[in-house]
């Protein structure tokens, strides 16, 4: 029996969530949930806790404290939700002798909903060698072997892990475009967990951004984007329209300085121009790096 | 109460479905469980017949003594490898395809079994041929040495099937602690197996019974010491499972 607290719009619900591996504190309490049907970015530096997010998530790990519900269950060990994941990470290990057509050929055994036609395409689309051993393939190539699982598996509840690693921009765009046009066509839950923030923003519907373990930003990706902005302008002038604002970065040139505040207001906004200053929007990826370096510099930098 | 609204649990495949699609990919690639055991197996047969025709053409005379030959026990030994190589390329594989570890362990045992199966055939059916053509011509036994490829079919079958299935089971629980604390893992069970052997043979020789495990060997027959190794591999393949259900893939 389990309890039914996760509503039908839930398909992840994380709770006070800790994972330790010996002394090193890798998830501090971390909770957020996961809409269904939606596409959410997993996003944070290197070694910020994203793989030991998903790995608790998809029952490959063990978790330390608190609790993880996968469509309303612990996924750890139980047959019924794991078989409606997809979770290939970026570190995947695949058997020594496998080629890619091995990896494709046994799919279908654990995704009930692999589409064989569409991943034939996407082999075709990224011009994967399926008959090379996967030990000789490029990162780019194997991060491509990752990526057609990933959409082909079609499963309810799917992770990319870094999927972009070594994949050039033509090949990132066909990820682009193959994943909204699936997705469009069979909606389901995705998480994309990514350091290269700018380029997946604009089709993230939620972020969760995390940093040395912990939560620090969990929310539709609209909100974030209003969320600051940066004012530039002559010093003084600066000086005076930010005084009592939240300050995320101040950058300056001779008389000249850019601050990056929180949201503002029409009326801020009217303000600023009244003050000559020039207001400019803060990308995702941003505001993300603010967000990130503001928490190093409280901690007194690192180390 | 129900299961909540969100997990459909319809169409959920069944244990032995799922145990199943472990086998076959044991199977994908036929490397690892099926291309390199035969090679060896061929190897080490062809080493035999070699030496056979050299000792025939330099002595002229008929093989002697060939039945005791004890060439089959590296294939049996081999397959204690092969069991730890398979679970060590696929546990990982596995879990990224979303399998429980306990389906993984119950599919890979299954796996050995099958494996176990079709070995024990071949190799019944090879100690035939090796009996009909008289040693391959030769007086050579290789298949039909006496510890367990001579005897009535059934027998004959069990003996080997059992022999092979004690040495994947040891393997399997060899993968399990491979899997789990990598060569660490290794070292302390090889530690510990040897403390057991050590053990054992101190108790048989403080205790003078060198000829009353003998004469036990003797009675009990080489189909009967395999009935009895099938305990123990039994209970290895216990611990195997328990020791794989919180190991965790790793990079």
């Amino acid at each position: 029996m389990t309890s039914a607290t996760a509503t039908t719009t839930t398909v992840v619900e994380v709770d006070n969530l800790s994972k330790h591996f010996g002394d090193v504190t890798a998830l501090d309490r971390v909770s957020f949930s996961i809409a269904k049907d939606s596409i959410t970015g997993l996003l944070g530096r290197n070694g910020a806790g994203k793989t030991t997010i998903m790995q608790l998530l998809t029952g490959q790990d063990f978790v330390t404290e608190g609790d993880v519900r996968v469509f309303g269950h612990r996924p750890a060990e139980n047959a019924q939700v794991l078989r409606n994941i997809s979770f290939i990470k970026e570190s995947q290990r695949y058997p020594d002798d496998f080629r890619p057509k091995h990896v494709f050929a046994s799919a279908p055994w654990f995704f009930e909903n692999w589409d064989a036609t569409f991943a034939e395409r996407l082999v075709d689309d990224f011009q994967l060698p399926v008959n090379r051993a996967i030990k000789k393939l490029s990162r780019g190539q194997l991060s491509a072997v990752g990526v057609i699982v990933g959409l082909a598996s079609r499963a309810p509840l799917t992770f990319f892990d870094e999927p972009y690693l070594g994949l050039d921009a033509v090949a990132r765009q066909i990820f682009y475009d193959r994943l909204l046009s699936d997705y469009a066509e069979h909606p389901r839950t995705v998480v994309l967990s990514t350091h290269l923030i700018d380029e997946v923003s604009n089709i993230l519907e939620h972020v969760v951004v995390i940093d040395k373990g912990r939560i620090i930003m969990d929310a539709a990706s609209e909100d974030v984007r209003g969320s600051a902005t940066t004012v530039v302008g002559m010093r003084a002038a600066v000086d005076e329209f930010v005084a009592g604002r939240e300050i995320l970065h101040r950058d300056g040139i001779g008389g000249l300085v850019s601050v990056t505040v929180g949201r503002l207001d029409a009326d801020d906004r009217r303000a600023a121009a009244a003050a000559g200053l020039e207001l400019a929007p803060v990308s995702l990826q941003q505001l993300i790096v603010r967000k990130t370096t503001a928490t190093l510099g409280e901690d007194g930098g690192d180390r | 109460m129900s299961a909540a609204p969100l997990l459909d649990t319809t169409g959920t495949p069944g244990a032995f479905t799922r145990a199943w699609n472990v086998v076959r990919l044991h199977y994908t690639n036929r490397r690892t469980m099926v291309g390199v055991p035969l090679m060896v197996m061929g190897f080490i047969f062809l080493i035999n017949l070699a030496i056979w025709i050299i000792i025939r053409s330099a002595s002229g005379e008929p093989l002697t003594g060939t039945e005791w030959s004890g060439s089959t026990a590296y294939i049996f030994i081999y397959f204690i490898v092969v069991a730890v190589q398979s679970m060590n390329q696929t546990f990982s594989f596995a879990l990224g395809y979303s399998v429980t570890r306990r389906d993984y362990y119950l599919g890979s045992v299954l796996a050995f079994g099958v494996q176990s199966a079709l070995l024990s055939i071949a190799f019944v059916l090879l100690s035939y041929i090796e009996q009909w053509t008289n040693g391959w011509g030769l007086g050579g036994h290789f298949f039909s040495n006496v510890y367990f490829g001579t005897g009535a079919l059934l027998p004959r079958l069990f003996t080997v099937f059992g022999a092979f299935l004690f040495c994947f089971f040891i393997g399997s629980t060899a993968g399990s602690v491979f899997v789990r604390w990598k060569m660490n893992g290794m070292l302390v069970l090889i530690g510990i197996v040897v403390v057991i052997v050590v053990g054992g043979f101190a108790i048989v020789v403080l205790t003078n019974a060198w000829a009353a495990l003998g004469s036990w060997f003797v009675t009990t027959g080489p189909t009967g010491v395999v009935a009895w190794l099938l305990i123990p591999a039994a209970i290895a393949a216990v611990i195997g499972f328990f020791v794989l259900r919180r190991a965790t893939p790793r990079g």
